[in-house]
């Protein structure tokens, strides 16, 4: 059992359906039951497709954003995606307001919704701009034996 | 993912399969958007949906918000279970039209 990944993807909305892949793979060895799978890919794909629209302006770049996934002590999966995209403005991260009908906003609402904690932070003297790192307590009859 | 239209006499049917994300929302909104400029009603099928994220969704309210501003209707019919539980997560299922 792998309890430790890491994989860079290049700025292309392309390159969603491998990251899909590399998570999915990542939590089935960890017999991660699928609803919950599917919900931590959806907040992996929507943070990734944040900084593709957001940090890259929608433009596809050679720059590589990377996802480390790891689990830590007490069943903690800690994920981290980072970037060199426009340095992230912390004070205009906004949430959808559930009750406007509009889109804008919504995917980081369900990294909120599916996620226990979402942490922003901005990189100082590391070849990366941007990190994000989401976690969330998980349970599996596998990670249960460790 | 694949896309299918149908247009009959007063409505056009869309019928989408597959993983929709942002490689693919906008081609599928632009498509929506020109088939509602015919003052028809919308059915989206999503009965082959089998991955949809924040990207997908904004097809949704954008159609249905189009919609209403042709005076027809943008219709979601067979929403895929997978499809079903990210619609709820945005709390869009008392807002957009389900047959």
């Amino acid at each position: 059992m792998k309890l430790f990944t890491s994989k860079q993807f290049s700025i292309n909305p392309e390159n969603l359906k491998h990251i899909r892949t590399f998570a999915r793979d990542f939590f089935n060895q960890l017999q991660i039951e699928k609803e919950q799978t599917e919900n931590l890919v959806l907040a992996i794909i929507e943070a990734a497709s944040n900084i593709m629209e957001h940090a890259y302006e929608n433009n596809i770049s050679t720059d590589v954003l990377e996802i480390v996934m790891n689990i830590l002590p007490n069943h903690v999966l800690e994920i981290q995606i980072l970037d060199k995209g426009k340095p992230i403005q912390l004070d205009k991260i906004k949430s959808r307001n559930l009750k406007d009908i509009r889109a804008g906003g919504l995917g980081i609402y369900f990294v909120g919704e599916i996620m226990d904690e979402v942490k922003f932070l901005k990189e100082e003297n590391s070849k990366w701009n941007n990190r994000l790192i989401i976690s969330k307590n998980i349970t599996t009859p596998l990670l249960n034996q460790h | 993912m694949h896309i299918k239209i149908e247009e009959k006499d007063n409505q056009s049917i869309i019928y989408l399969s597959g993983e929709i994300d942002l490689s693919n929302a906008d081609s599928i909104k632009e498509q929506a958007i020109k088939l509602l400029e015919r003052k028809k009603d919308l059915i989206l099928n999503l009965s082959g949906v089998t991955y949809i994220d924040s990207s997908g969704i904004s097809i949704l309210i954008e159609s249905h918000k189009n919609a209403m501003q042709q005076g027809v209707k943008s219709i979601l019919q067979d929403i895929s279970k997978e499809a079903l539980k990210v619609i709820m997560m945005a709390r869009l299922e008392q807002i957009l039209i389900i047959e």
